[in-house]
């Protein structure tokens, strides 16, 4: 179990820095992709089969097949020049291995007390894998899911008003 | 496997003003398609109506204490606080919109719709009590907000702000919800009121609840724009559209600040000894960055973003005392800030109805012989927020000051008090060159009639609450008694 995690971890971990360095954004967007299946292996490795397939289907699916598509569609120039002028690069990497030095000895030196959940594999089981993100999403989740639509609604307004090029 | 629907804690009532706001922005949204183009200032008129109902909503939240829907939202005193704060400037910048709108040929009626986005959005996040709830309050109003810096689609400049700031935002909402995840990791609980429960003093060693809640404080502070998270900032405040710089300026910083009360001093009070360092670093951090900053800066919205960078120091510093009393003078700082710096933006708005380059400080030389009532209420708004009495700026910095000597905590005041003399240099100049002789007529078009009524309010309200704060204060005192 452990080694597995180990293994699905390096490669969301390899994945994600190719999302952020090729310097094609179809690279880009199929780092992505591979990154979405893994983080669908390791909802499969917590007995969330459900949700792994919905990982799938959804995000790693038609999301990101829809971001392909538009990025084969507008053909971008395969290099895109985002360096980082001058010496500013230096500065990130110095904070990042900071940042990261940081949290790695933390970690290292306390190790982590997490807390169990209430959804153990015994009584997901029990439920039913689906029954329980359902009645979970429309009972304790119920305010959430309503404040998310109102947020999509926004948010399809704000992309319809800054893609449409109205002529007066 | 049965649903039990009474155990949800369904109650309509505790988001009535939330729910009156979102429902006008649906009926705008469907008035937007009928009203004719040039008619579009009706859009601003149900906005007002529609926030005027919801303000009317939220008086019967006050003394409450409401938690609704699993407790992931409440309806307190504090809540009510926020949302007549937030309702007020709202309606105030949908008064002063149209002008500048039409001005800027932007006049379109998606801009009242995301408004009311962005304040359904901070109400909620002022009321929220579940990482939740905070999380997806934090992202409707940037969402908007994001749109809203990019309104001027054909601005280079608005563009660039709008780019900035969404891919900063979203960097910043990685940390937000990165350091959430962990604090749920750590507790096993999404809601504050159960996370409060499970942080006992010995959980000041948890690792996991700590390093979360590092990373929650920098998607926070990145929020309230505090140093050294404020790098997006000043080219956001100068790119977006004046108007929109200043619904957000200070609408944010508000909402934002009601969730760091409510995460830090209600939910993590046995573990203050751990975020109490960091926090007075950051809020030491702005009022350096903030204070020295603005002085260099010769664009005046790029001052009054490093102004608002430093006046985020010292709403933090109420908060490092952690008691009832600081979160006062905090609530009472926002409040005071609310005002006195939309005047502020709003006077560059006005002025800006012209045109983009207005809010170089050039332009205003003079300003005292060709515009004398907007240079008026302008130097009455820069006093404020230097902080000089009778204004409503003073007592703000007072009450903070006087509830870090009620706490003992020394190094912040006196950095504070130090900037708070650096920042007269800055406030002071503003009012020195509108003084100065004009060296040239420039055409300008007249203020209109609700935005000078607009200002003539706001300026009276900094110079009466500077006489009088005690009407805001015990308000104040009332929201800041937090119990959940």
């Amino acid at each position: 179990m452990v080694i597995g995690f180990a293994i699905v971890a390096a490669w969301e971990l390899v994945t994600a820095i190719g999302v952020v360095a090729f310097r094609r954004p179809m690279y880009n967007a199929l780092s992505l992709v591979a990154n979405m299946l893994g983080l669908a292996v390791l909802f499969l490795m917590l007995n969330a089969q459900f949700l792994f397939a919905a990982q799938i289907i959804v995000y790693a699916g038609a999301v990101m097949v829809l971001f392909v598509f538009i990025i084969a569609l507008m053909n971008p120039q395969a290099d895109i020049s985002f360096r980082p002028r001058g010496t500013e690069w230096i500065y990130g990497v110095v904070f990042g291995v900071i940042f990261a030095a940081l949290l790695g000895t933390l970690l290292f030196n306390h190790g982590l007390t997490g807390r169990l959940g209430a959804f153990t594999p015994e009584v997901i089981a029990a439920a039913g894998n689906v029954q329980t993100i359902g009645i979970a999403l429309y009972t304790r989740f119920l305010f959430p899911v309503e404040v998310t639509s109102v947020l999509l609604l926004v948010a399809a307004v704000g992309a319809v008003y800054l893609a449409m090029r109205r002529i007066r | 496997m049965t649903i039990n629907l009474s155990g949800l804690g369904i109650d309509y009532g505790a988001i009535l003003p939330e729910l009156i706001v979102v429902g006008t922005a649906i009926v705008v949204l469907f008035l937007d398609l009928v009203v004719p183009a040039d008619r579009r200032g009706w859009l601003a008129g149900v906005t007002v109506v529609g926030l005027l109902a919801a303000l009317a909503a939220s008086f019967p939240l006050w003394g409450q204490d409401r938690a609704a829907f699993g407790d992931t939202v409440i309806a307190d005193s504090l809540a009510a606080f926020f949302n007549v704060l937030l309702i007020a400037i709202t309606i105030l910048t949908a008064l002063i919109s149209p002008r500048f709108l039409r001005a800027l040929d932007l006049d379109y009626g998606e801009y009242y719709i995301l408004l009311l986005g962005a304040t359904a959005g901070m109400m909620l996040l002022a009321a929220a009590t579940s990482l939740m709830t905070i999380f997806l309050g934090i992202e409707l109003l940037s969402v908007c907000l994001y749109v809203l810096s990019g309104f001027a689609r054909t601005a280079l400049r608005s563009q660039e702000a709008a780019l900035k700031y969404l891919l900063l935002g979203g960097f910043a909402t990685g940390f937000l919800l990165y350091g959430m995840a962990l604090i749920y990791g750590a507790t096993g609980s999404t809601t504050l009121r159960a996370i409060a429960a499970a942080t006992t003093t010995a959980a000041a060693s948890n690792v996991l609840l700590l390093v979360g809640i590092a990373l929650l404080s920098v998607g926070l502070a990145f929020k309230v724009s505090a140093a050294p998270f404020h790098m997006w900032t000043p080219d956001v405040y100068e790119g977006a559209p004046t108007v929109v710089t200043t619904f957000m300026s200070v609408a944010t910083k508000a909402a934002a600040f009601a969730a760091i009360g409510r995460i830090f001093i209600a939910t993590f009070p046995s573990i203050s000894s751990r975020w109490y360092f960091p926090l007075a670093l950051i809020a030491i951090f702005s009022l350096f960055i903030g204070n020295l900053v603005a002085i260099t800066q010769d664009n005046i919205k790029r001052m009054l973003a490093y102004s608002g960078i430093a006046h985020a120091g010292y709403i933090l510093l109420g908060i490092l005392p952690g008691t009832t009393q600081g979160f006062t003078a905090t609530l009472f700082y926002i409040a005071a800030y609310a005002v006195m710096n939309f005047g502020a933006f709003a006077v560059v708005t006005a002025i800006g109805a012209g045109g983009e380059q207005t809010a170089d400080l050039s332009y205003w030389r003079g300003l005292f012989y060709r515009r004398p009532f907007l240079a008026t209420v302008m130097t009455i708004f820069m006093l404020s927020l230097a902080g000089i009495p009778p204004t409503v700026g003073f007592f703000a910095k007072l009450f903070v000051f006087q509830s870090l000597v009620t706490a003992q905590i020394w190094a912040p005041l006196v950095v504070a008090v130090i900037m708070t003399i650096v920042s007269f240099y800055y406030y002071l100049r503003v009012i020195v060159v509108m003084l100065a002789q004009p060296d040239g007529a420039v055409a300008e078009n007249r203020v209109g009639f609700s935005t000078s009524t607009v200002l003539g309010a706001v300026a009276v309200a900094t110079v009466f609450l500077g006489l009088f704060p005690s009407v805001v204060l015990d308000w104040a005192s009332h929201a800041a008694s937090l119990h959940f």
